[in-house]
């Protein structure tokens, strides 16, 4: 009687947590969707003639505006945006009079696996590194690559991107001649790339993971676990990593913001052709439409990854749903 | 005080370097258009693109402008754009973020709200959005990297105000009546304004990343200006024909990231302070404040200091060198190998090798522990009773080191067990309680699985049978409706149970050892005396001997057949508990029990404490570690210090000075 209970109310609190989570996801949605319609808007003197060039006919001008709808009143151009997105139609390019969607759903894959690579990069690395260098710094021991691992890691984590990516460009593609420097072609021009995304969250995550790892070394049930002399490998896997993989799991879902917006950049050093080689060139050719569609994908993608780590998170860590009630 | 902080921060090697970077960084700047402006615009096409060489350190581009002058003259601008973009994401974020300290309760939500979803949300995009609107350009780039930081510097103001505004002085003023505004003023702005210089400094570094990106993208400066972001865009598009027009400039834009970022950074450090370190071999942290019944400062009626410069009557000189191992010699410990005995060791010390030199916690212990015995170990927080357990467990923390005559377990010389067999002997035979059971108890396992994976590993036992054998000792421990117990978090049970759970983790494979390091410390008295009890049932029911480590003589006496006294290391006495209730002969042991209180305590009356303080471990006496404190310690105490003897029968005491039939005098 008393179990199913407590089972109910568990699964109440879950639920309760999902519903909020869920509205929280759906006004922050609303939000990015108004704004990527304002976008346009706000755009200072006439956003067409800023795409077409000064040169274009006036009768083309005025073509192009009655077809991006901006001769209606704006709440009308408000809920048409609205009715547009959700029934998956995001504009017509002004510069190649592609239908937007397509131009997206030709780059977005591109930009999905380069930041799926760096993600799956980051947390093997920063996780297994970080720990590493926790046991073996723990106590007080090693304080000479205790230095060495803070500052090479501080360093790594300071230098942006798109440097990373020349500096990897410079090494492998100019001098050793090992890695393609350009393109999107097979797994050899994604190991650049996502490396270049990825080392700066490695080397922020691994100080993190480490100095958790030093905590959680430190902890009693360390101790109560080597005093019931398990193998060295059950209590690092474990009881040491599941009280890592929250924090790591927190920051690494904080990361993954980071390593979507990194891509935007880093997919420009290698000129790999997804969404952030798409919006940067429809920003220099005053695309609109293309700027709003992919600002609204890559928005949306950052929130609802936000939205599955927290899930993961307390599916992991039963503590942190109840911490969130 | 600010500048005595920037003074300790240039004396790190860091600080210093950083220092140096910015300055010259800030001398480039101004010196940097004016020397090298004119031959960064100088156009020589024949010379185009050519490596370096000495006339060009880093090339030339594509219509042959010396690149290195170029970088040089591009300081100004990339600095400049930084400070400005920080000054943007300053002005705007500190506002917005210290005027919550001010709102009323609910617009405080919504904005901070508003703040957190900001501050989630990736500031490049952000940045690309404004730069869209305002067009391609410096002023797009300053002003979408400046907005982009705002969120960032909102959310610091307003940690940092919210964490004032909630301090005793903020909420007097409050009911003084002083207006909002004044209390933002006068009293939040002052104390936040230096964290937020220090992310101030720090943030040019990231401000000056971001907008080098964007004009790196093409989307910040644009020709005929050009900072290092752009001229590294540029660079790229010829990396295979010269590598340093684009390295060159992104050295430039590394170094300045990093001297700003590492400015910032050491001097939070300084600011923070440097940890001071603890001692490296402290037993569970919080005893010391469990124990302060007996460690407490001297009380007004301390009679020790009067008394400790007493005559001397024996002649200190003419004592044998009572030597940390003599006792192995004597009849308690020689050849004849009781069967019954659990563990038997002789001359147990440990060392912790410290900055200061080496730190002995435990020195030359010798004592047995016969099957199904009831043993405390009792004495003041830093008496060594923990470094004693550990050690015999082989569990002593790095950097300890413990040495021994003989160690004997359950029959066999532990030195000589191969290590695979020896974990399996402690791991099924020894059980360890220790004294948080909140936190000996992994909070992301279930119990039942923590209870299980002991016979999984030592037993060979199926998971599922395993599981099968943690609820039958989960029951036995009395923990009610233990199946589903056994499916839960630590966290789902109280502290009483998790104190049962640990016992019974214990019980898993046939112990013939518990030892309990303060078990009952962090629990309540009433489920204290159940613990207590169900550890007695233990015994009895398993056969196991216990081994309690208290710092409360009370508590020992109702669980314990016998009682080891520590003080400062060593055994001081080795007590029976009858013995002991009735009258113990070292005057430590004495002072300890007289300063329990019980219902016939006069409380009119000032508790009685034992005056003075244990010794410092690196700084212990020549004779009696207790002789400072000792009302009857004299030249005899000071100068040797007396060996661990029989008394009559199985008590012996380490004392000169043993009191023999008299009264205890408090």
């Amino acid at each position: 009687m008393a179990e199913a209970t407590t089972a109910v109310r568990r699964h109440h609190t879950w639920l309760m947590f999902l519903a909020r989570r869920i509205g929280r996801l759906v006004v922050s949605l609303a939000v990015v969707l108004s704004l990527s319609f304002l976008l346009i808007q706000f755009i200072p003197g006439d956003p067409v003639r800023l795409a077409l060039g000064p040169t274009a006919p006036a009768s083309m001008v005025a073509q192009q505006r009655a077809a991006l709808g901006l001769t209606k009143p704006l709440v009308i151009q408000y809920l048409d945006y609205w009715h547009d997105v959700l029934t998956g139609h995001l504009g017509t390019s002004i510069v190649s009079g592609q239908p937007v969607e397509q131009i997206i759903a030709t780059s977005l894959p591109n930009t999905a696996e380069l930041v799926g690579v760096a993600l799956v990069l980051t947390m093997i690395l920063a996780v297994s590194l970080g720990v590493l260098a926790g046991a073996l710094t723990h106590y007080g021991r090693r304080p000479r690559l205790l230095l060495f691992f803070t500052s090479a890691t501080s360093i790594l984590n300071t230098i942006p991107e798109f440097l990373l990516g020349v500096g990897l460009v410079f090494v492998f593609a100019v001098t050793l001649k090992l890695l393609p420097v350009a393109g999107a072609a097979g797994w050899q021009s994604l190991v650049l790339p996502a490396l270049a995304i990825a080392i700066g969250p490695i080397a922020g995550l691994a100080r993190i993971v480490r100095v958790q790892t030093d905590v959680a070394l430190g902890q009693d049930y360390m101790r109560v676990a080597r005093a019931k002399r398990l193998p060295t490998r059950i209590i690092y896997l474990r009881h040491a990593l599941p009280n890592l993989l929250t924090a790591a799991l927190t920051i690494g879902g904080l990361l993954l913001g980071t390593l979507v917006a990194s891509s935007v950049v880093v997919e420009n050093v290698f000129a790999r052709p997804g969404l952030g080689t798409a919006i940067v060139q429809a920003i220099s050719q005053h695309d609109y439409p293309v700027i709003q569609g992919v600002l609204l994908v890559l928005g949306a993608a950052v929130l609802v990854l936000n939205l599955l780590v927290d899930l993961l998170l307390s599916a992991l860590d039963p503590r942190s749903t109840l911490r969130e009630s | 005080m600010s500048s005595s902080r920037l003074r300790r921060a240039l004396a790190t090697p860091t600080g210093m370097a950083a220092a140096i970077v910015i300055a010259a960084m800030l001398v480039l700047a101004v010196i940097g258009p004016i020397v090298w402006g004119s031959k960064a615009a100088a156009i020589d096409v024949p010379a185009a693109l050519e490596g370096p060489s000495w006339q060009h350190l880093f090339g030339t581009d594509q219509i042959g402008r010396d690149i290195f002058s170029r970088t040089m003259a591009a300081t100004r601008l990339s600095l400049e754009l930084a400070v400005l973009s920080t000054l943007i994401a300053v002005g705007i974020g500190i506002p917005v973020g210290i005027t919550q300290a001010v709102l009323g309760p609910r617009l405080r939500r919504s904005v901070a709200g508003v703040i957190s979803a900001a501050v989630a949300f990736p500031g490049l995009l952000l940045a690309l959005f404004i730069n869209t609107i305002i067009g391609i350009g410096a002023t797009g780039a300053v002003l979408g990297i400046g907005i982009a930081m705002i969120p960032g510097f909102a959310r610091l103001a307003q940690t940092l105000s919210a964490s004032i505004a909630g301090l005793d002085y903020v909420a007097a003023a409050r009911t003084l009546g002083i207006s909002r505004i004044r209390i933002l003023f006068f009293h939040v702005l002052p104390n936040i304004a230096e964290p937020l210089t220090l992310t101030g400094t720090m943030s040019v570094g990231w401000s000056l990343l971001g907008i080098s990106a964007l004009s790196f993208l093409g989307l910040g400066v644009r020709p005929p200006s050009y900072d290092w972001g752009s001229l590294l865009g540029s660079g790229l598009q010829y990396v295979y024909e010269n590598p340093m027009a684009s390295l060159g400039p992104g050295a430039f834009i590394v170094l300045a990231g990093l001297a700003f970022n590492l400015a910032g950074e050491t001097l939070a450090r300084v600011q923070g302070g440097t940890p001071v370190a603890g001692r490296p071999w402290s037993g569970a942290g919080a005893v010391g404040a469990a124990a302060s019944a007996l460690a407490t400062a001297p009380a007004a009626d301390a009679p020790v200091a009067a008394v400790a410069d007493g005559e001397a009557d024996a002649g200190p000189g003419g004592e044998p060198d009572a030597g940390v191992g003599d006792e192995p010699d004597g009849p308690a410990f020689a050849g004849e190998r009781e069967p019954d005995l659990v563990l038997e060791v002789s001359d147990l010390s440990v060392r912790f090798p410290g900055a200061a030199g080496i730190v002995t916690p435990v020195r030359g212990l010798s004592f047995t522990i016969r099957a199904g015995e009831r043993i405390g170990i009792v004495g003041e927080s830093g008496s060594g009773k923990s470094m004693t357990v550990l050690a015999l467990a082989q569990l002593l923390p790095y950097p300890g080191r413990a040495s021994w005559k003989s160690l004997r377990y359950l029959g066999r010389d532990l030195r000589s067990v191969p290590a695979p067999e020896l974990r399996h002997l402690l791991g099924t035979s020894m059980a360890l309680v220790f004294q948080d059971p909140a936190s000996s108890l992994n909070p992301a396992l279930r119990v039942g699985r923590q209870l299980a994976e002991v016979v999984q590993v030592h037993s060979g036992l199926r998971r599922r049978e395993a599981m099968e054998l943690a609820v039958t000792r989960l029951r036995e421990v009395q923990i009610a409706r233990p199946e589903l117990r056994a499916q839960q978090y630590p966290h789902e049970f109280s502290g009483g149970m998790r104190q049962r759970a640990m016992i019974a983790t214990g019980l898993m494979g046939r112990p013939q050892l518990i030892i309990a390091d303060e078990p009952t410390t962090a629990l309540d008295v009433t489920v204290q005396r159940q613990i207590l009890l169900l550890l007695r049932q233990v015994n009895q029911d398993s056969g196991a001997a216990v081994v309690m480590i208290s710092h409360d003589v009370s508590v020992v006496t109702m669980l314990c057949q016998r009682v080891l006294v520590m003080y400062a290391g060593r055994i001081v006495e080795d007590i029976s508990t009858e013995q002991l209730l009735a009258g113990p002969a070292h005057p430590y042991t004495r002072a300890l029990l007289a300063s329990v209180p019980d219902m016939s305590t006069d409380r009119d009356r000032p508790l009685v404490t034992i005056g003075g303080r244990p010794p410092a471990l690196d700084a212990l006496p020549p004779g009696c570690a207790f002789a400072p404190r000792c009302p009857l310690a004299d030249e005899r105490c000071r100068a040797a210090d007396p060996a661990l003897e029989p008394l009559a029968g199985d008590h012996r005491v380490a004392c000169w000075h043993p009191h023999i039939g008299r009264p205890t005098s408090a």
